[in-house]
């Protein structure tokens, strides 16, 4: 087997020009697919973290507000509407609503939040009943009380979810004239929330805000499974004034507006492939071809079909893995140091894939990448190996 | 050993893709009957294009008579699968090329081992064998040079030690002397000879009658048919 690989690779060389040029059409295939297919990844993770996150089964907003709070939902941006706060007793009296949360748009802070610049949206929740925002808590950080806050990831800079877990890690932020302390970071989003300073809604209420008394924006409702639709109609029949959204709803428009990209995604990697194929069948048939001797030499010696294509394909596999694997290593590498620049070149929503996942699609790429490889190299192996040995001989002369 | 009875060779010639009417027919062989004996060290003799190549392929199954019937140590060849004609050419036929032979990104060793790294793992003993024939051979100490880096006759000894790996019953080779001087080319025959003493069926092709000499009987081919035969 090694020395099979050995003697492969050995052949490679014979030839290193070309070798190179076929290492380097592979490095790029494999690249490409890698980066297509990670971004498909990052999107779709992204929109599953933004679904759990404000996805509620059902959001209630006022009434003419509810192409607003779509959008708000999707990028996790806020904007000001308000609706009063008795809603939420009206919510609470329908037997399928199994938890209500009201979360008030505040205004948008632009200064400096722990060491980052720039403009962040201030949002109140309320901590007891919230169920969205808890799944994204820092594992560590401070407990929280009425003067704390709870910042998105990009608020508290890079790192910050890293910093919170230090008793050293202190950060004091003013708003609305009241000093509040941050006491945990939330893990990346890819949306809008990233960037949005959360405070409790009761010490809200007792500063000097521009939202109007006793309102709230919106109210994140969760359902019984299934209830969604239901619960919907229930709301809107009972509440005036309001418009409930279901999370499928949502859904639905998000992928609406992320169908372009996905369509071109799948089929710049179809057409990706196709190239590889046709190029890597080029390359190969000369390659092949001008060995058409010594394949007919190795069926006279008493090899079998099979233990030519072996030899062929591994030859191809081992160019193809070498290209492959360069390729996309340097482009996981390039994606991951420049992963924030990347992010902000996107306006979508963008979450990356962990160190596991992205191992695997590298692995997938180069796998499928050395398979193009193999079946150009079968083809015109295919070719050589109907002949008679006798005539492979003779016309590889 | 083997027997060839009504053996006839035909290639198509130029001119057929062209135009299918004034197509031409090469007739290689024309009808090729031969008998060797096991143990046989057999010449074919002809001038260039006389068939003696193709004659050659078709002892060592590496292209199909288009008419005729070949007998194998008692098998009927003609028909048998693709399959089986590897197997038969890797167990019972060692093949010597007109032409350079061995690869070049192998050493002396590995070119030995060709077959057996084709078909499968190299074991130990296989290793140990190819040794002792480069040794056989003269070349012993030289088994991790690269191939390319031999004269011509070292490289012809290497191709004839590697036709023997499998330790094969009949020997076949072209023009193995071709491009060689005359005393490598007699020490080149000197090798078949003593293979020939050791009970292997030789077949070997020639147009030099001095090498011709060195075997037992001397077949004449000239256009495809076989002229006169002789006994030493
Ligand atoms: N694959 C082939 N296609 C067409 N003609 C061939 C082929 N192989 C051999 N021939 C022709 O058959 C005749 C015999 O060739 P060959 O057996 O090589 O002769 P020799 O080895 O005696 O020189 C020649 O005329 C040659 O041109
Ligand atoms: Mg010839």
């Amino acid at each position: 087997m090694w020395q099979r690989v050995r003697w492969a690779w050995g052949n490679l060389w014979r030839k290193p020009l070309r070798s190179a040029l076929l290492v380097t059409s592979t490095a790029m295939t494999a690249s490409i697919l890698f980066l297509s297919y990670f971004f498909l990844m990052s999107v779709d993770r992204s929109l599953t973290a933004s679904e759990a996150r404000f996805g509620a089964d059902v959001m209630v907003v006022p009434k003419q507000y509810s192409a607003v709070a779509e959008q708000v939902m999707i990028s996790g941006e806020v904007s000001p509407f308000y609706m009063p706060a008795s809603v939420l007793d009206k919510l609470r009296q329908i037997p399928e609503v199994r938890q209500v949360s009201p979360q008030l748009y505040l205004t948008t802070y632009s200064g400096v939040c722990c060491q980052v610049e720039g403009d962040f949206s201030v949002v109140a929740f309320d901590p007891a009943s919230d169920f969205t925002l808890r799944g994204y808590l820092s594992g560590e950080g401070k407990r929280f009380k009425p003067d704390s806050l709870l910042i998105g990831s990009e608020a508290g800079g890079k790192n910050a979810v890293n910093h919170v877990k230090y008793k050293a890690y202190h950060e004091q932020l003013n708003l609305f004239g009241h000093p509040f302390e941050i006491a945990r970071v939330l893990f990346p989003t890819g949306t809008g929330a990233d960037k949005t300073i959360f405070m409790s809604l009761d010490k809200a209420r007792t500063l000097d805000v521009k939202a109007p008394q006793d309102t709230i924006s919106v109210a994140l409702i969760r359902t019984n499974p299934g209830d969604e639709e239901y619960v919907k109609r229930q709301i809107e029949r009972s509440i005036p004034d309001v418009t409930a959204l279901t999370g499928s709803k949502i859904r639905e428009t998000i992928n609406r507006q992320l169908k372009p990209m996905r369509f071109l995604s799948y089929s710049m990697i179809g057409v990706v492939l196709i190239m590889a194929a046709l190029q890597a069948m080029t390359l190969f048939s000369a390659l092949v071809n001008e060995r058409m001797r010594e394949i007919g030499m190795f069926r006279a010696v008493g090899a079998g079909k099979w233990s030519v294509y072996r030899l062929m394909l591994t030859e191809a596999a081992l160019a193809a893995v070498v290209g492959g694997g360069i390729g996309v290593f340097l482009i996981a590498t390039t994606l991951y140091d420049n992963q924030t620049l990347i992010i902000k070149a996107f306006t979508l929503p963008l979450l990356f894939p962990n160190l596991l996942t992205t191992t695997w699609l590298a692995v997938a790429a180069v796998v499928l990448t050395a398979t193009i490889g193999m079946l150009a190299a079968a083809v015109p192996t295919r070719q050589i190996l109907r002949r008679n040995p006798y005539d492979a001989i003779r016309e590889g002369e | 050993m083997i027997d060839l009875c009504g053996v006839t060779k035909t290639y198509d010639g130029p001119g057929l893709q062209e135009n299918r009417d004034r197509k031409q027919k090469i007739h290689a062989l024309g009808g090729i009957d031969l008998h060797i004996p096991r143990g046989e060290f057999v010449a074919i003799m002809g001038p260039s294009g006389s068939g003696k190549s193709t004659l050659l392929s078709i002892l060592g199954l590496l292209s199909q008579p288009t008419a005729g019937t070949m007998v194998l140590d008692g098998l009927d060849v003609t028909g048998l699968r693709e399959r089986e004609r590897t197997r038969l050419r890797a167990e019972q036929i060692g093949f010597v090329f007109q032409f350079p032979s061995l690869v070049n990104t192998l050493n002396v060793r590995e070119n030995v081992l060709l077959p057996k790294m084709l078909t499968g793992s190299v074991t130990k003993s296989d290793r140990a064998r190819a040794d002792s024939l480069l040794a056989d051979m003269g070349l012993a100490g030289r088994e991790e040079e690269r191939s390319f880096k031999l004269s011509g006759g070292e490289q012809r000894r290497v191709a004839l030690a590697r036709a023997l790996i499998s330790d094969p019953a009949v020997v076949l080779a072209d023009e193995p002397t071709g491009a060689l001087d005359e005393a490598t080319a007699g020490e080149l025959m000197g090798l078949l000879g003593r293979l020939h003493a050791a009970g292997k069926t030789v077949v070997m092709v020639t147009h030099d009658r001095a090498m011709a000499q060195y075997a037992t009987r001397t077949v004449k081919i000239k256009s495809g048919v076989i002229g006169s035969c002789s006994m030493d």
